[in-house]
């Protein structure tokens, strides 16, 4: 068990150490900025609840745990048959020969760095909790926050060795969490019992777990995602098809999105979902439909952004590509605007036709299409320069837009003259260093 | 020819690069050689532009890398040891979108000849996702070799390729030597090195411990009587316990 503390806690501080200052700093700032703003919001949000309210500090800090435990319970089973599966370092060690009891410490360590999000949130609202209430309400949403997140692992890993496949253990558990819910509900809102209950959860939960950890022997049975070669209807365009003008980059781009089987499922099914929703939105928004579909197209062309962070829909830039090829900064972002733009052209042109046979007026449509447009493409434009300047990671970019997206809206939302020139200096600052690690 | 001004590298506390200089003429092949961790790979990642944070000049034909890039890059053949590749594009395709970055004048021929020569014309039209790692080098290795260009560096890229491929990458090479390139590759395998390279170059703990011509490595050869391997051995081996000491 040791051996393993010491390979996850070195892990972290390894990433930790070959950061270079300048990014030790900017993570630092970033982190006061966002726990600062987070703390100034929770504890205006929770005075009001508690004067309005009139909650009491345990009450309110049980309200806070529990639903900040639906986050975590709703995304257990998708770590552990998703992401758990593809961790490297899981995998290295899972096949040694471990006790029972390092088995469980790796299943457990391997989950924390996907729930670090909701760790993350723990940290200004328990410093909020501690400013509005007192030290009993923090110590019990803490310990909650700690304990039951590690419950809720351990029961689909239970159900998981006791079942068959992947459904059954996923609605089981899912049963269960609403019945903990539900129960929660009647003791918290009705019978004004929940900290008895919660106790008893906790103190059953755990002998049962105890009582329970002969049957834990490996954790062998996750299922793995395996990869498939699939044809698909592009898979006979090639390179030479297309026009001089669009090669050497667009043709690129256009062939490794179209010859991604996964990419194109993705599109059918969302350009079919947006269809159905544009279609059938009219008849509950009639008198605010232009706005309806306006609002259904910008999250719609917001889930097609969100793909570009994500590896099985996008590759990696090439590291020699990148930096060894006689490139062009603005003509790789052109050509990646343009290829992903054609879906968003796609989505506005159906948009357009749906108005146009509900009765809108065209002059209004092509005002709409074109601020849609112009404002998907300056967004566009901020995730290709973040996807170059990490172009071998889409993930590591993903966080990054989010960060500056999260950072813009707080920055020209609290200070209107200040923030829109922090965040136009700042895209100023990506463009260079972006194109710095082409050009270079 | 590409000549390296006191170059030096370093990942943070660690020296990968000592203030090394030396000069790669053209029309020669050079062959970089060492163990584990000598620098090898840190000296060619700052020649061909991969790693930016070095100190010293890197000069191709007298301009400077880091002013004027696109140029040398165009001029820039470079095959890495790993097998990144666009997965969803064919090998052809993909040797066809280099020509067409590097703007390469239209010759039908090379990429055909170039698959023929590596053993890859019958998997040339299927996509980069289903080839086998032994494949994806040749790819890559071809990519390199497009031009072909005035300066050819191949780092480990020639390791795992099969004995008909090598034979014919081994005659290329030294043609485009002969035409002017300036070819540099660096190997694990002591025997490519020696039987390939005009000159050898060996590396330990960032520093150039020694460079050899083929004439000198012959004439070590006879005035030892034992073969270059023990040479190589001996001298890496004594710098260990001159470390020591």
């Amino acid at each position: 068990m040791r051996i393993l503390l010491r390979y996850y806690g070195l892990q972290g501080l390894h990433y930790w150490q070959n950061l270079s200052l300048r990014f030790k700093i900017e993570l630092l700032v970033i982190a006061v900025i966002f726990t600062a703003f987070f703390v100034e919001k929770a504890t205006y949000l929770f005075d009001s609840w508690l004067q309005s309210r009139s909650m009491t500090p345990i009450g309110l800090s049980a309200f806070i745990l529990n639903i900040l435990l639906i986050f975590y319970g709703a995304t257990v089973p998708f770590i552990y048959y998703k992401l758990l599966p593809r961790q490297t370092g899981f995998h290295l060690l899972r096949i040694q020969p471990l006790s029972r009891s390092s088995l469980l410490v790796l299943l457990v360590l391997s989950s924390i760095k996907y729930l670090l999000i909701p760790l993350l949130i723990m940290i200004p609202i328990s410093i909020a909790l501690s400013v509005t209430t007192n030290p009993v309400a923090v110590t019990y949403f803490l310990l909650g926050m700690l304990i039951y997140p590690v419950f809720f692992l351990l029961t689909i890993h239970y159900l998981n060795i006791s079942l068959t496949g992947y459904a059954k253990p996923i609605a089981i558990y899912f049963v269960i969490l609403s019945v903990y819910y539900a129960l929660f509900a009647l003791f918290y809102f009705v019978l004004n019992g929940y900290l008895p209950y919660q106790f008893l959860v906790t103190l059953l939960a755990t002998y049962w777990f105890y009582r329970q950890r002969d049957s834990w022997d490996s954790p062998e049975i996750w299922i793995e995602t395996v990869q498939k070669d699939r044809t698909n209807p592009f898979s006979k365009l090639r390179y030479m098809d297309f026009p001089q003008s669009m090669r050497p980059l667009v043709a690129r781009e256009l062939l490794v999105s179209l010859r991604n089987i996964r990419y194109l499922r993705l599109k059918f099914i969302s350009t079919l979902l947006y269809i159905l929703l544009l279609l059938s939105g009219y008849e509950y928004y009639r008198d605010s439909y232009l706005n309806f579909s306006s609002a259904i197209t910008l999250i719609f062309i917001w889930i097609h952004y969100s793909y570009q962070f994500n590896e099985k829909y996008v590759q990696p830039e090439i590291r020699v590509f990148i930096r060894t090829m006689p490139l062009k900064f603005f003509t790789l972002i052109t050509a990646r605007i343009f290829s992903e733009m054609l879906y968003i052209i796609i989505l506005l042109i159906m948009q357009s036709l749906i108005l146009i046979f509900h009765g809108i007026s065209l002059m209004l449509i092509l005002y709409l299409t074109a601020g849609v447009l112009f404002f998907a493409t300056i967004i566009f434009y901020i995730i290709a320069i973040v996807r170059i300047q990490f172009y071998d990671n889409p993930r590591l970019a993903g966080y990054a837009y989010h960060f500056l997206v999260i950072f813009s809206v707080i920055m020209i939302a609290n200070f209107y003259l200040v923030g829109p020139l922090i965040t136009m200096f700042l895209l100023i600052y990506l463009t260079i260093i972006s194109r710095r690690q082409i050009v270079k | 020819m590409i000549r390296v001004e006191n170059i030096s590298v370093r990942y943070g506390e660690k020296i990968a690069v000592e203030d090394l200089s030396f000069t790669f003429e053209n029309g020669y092949i050079y062959g970089i050689i060492g163990p584990n961790g000598a620098g090898k790979s840190s000296l060619i990642n700052a020649m061909v532009g991969i790693l930016g944070n070095y100190s010293g000049k890197v000069l191709f034909d007298q301009d400077d890398h880091r002013k004027r890039s696109r140029d040398i890059k165009l001029n820039l053949g470079y095959a890495p040891e790993t097998t990144e590749l666009f997965e969803y594009l064919t090998a052809r395709e993909y040797l066809q979108m280099i020509r067409e970055i590097k703007r390469l004048p239209a010759d039908e021929t090379e990429i055909e000849s170039l698959l023929e020569q590596l053993n890859l014309e019958e998997s040339a039209d299927q996509i980069i996702v289903s080839y086998s790692h032994g494949m994806r080098k040749k790819t890559a290795l071809a990519a390199s070799l497009l031009g072909p260009p005035r300066y050819i560096i191949l780092d480990e890229a020639l390791n795992g390729l099969d004995p008909v491929a090598m034979y014919n990458v081994r005659h290329l090479l030294r043609s485009f030597a002969q035409q002017g390139s300036t070819i540099l590759l660096s190997s694990h395998i002591l025997e490519l090195v020696e039987n390939w390279c005009d000159h050898i170059l060996i590396m330990k703990d960032g520093k150039l411990l020694a460079n050899y011509s083929q004439k000198e490595i012959e004439a070590l050869r006879e005035e030892t009587h034992t073969d270059f391997s023990t040479h190589f051995i001996r001298l890496v081996g004594d710098t260990d316990q001159s470390t020591e000491r």
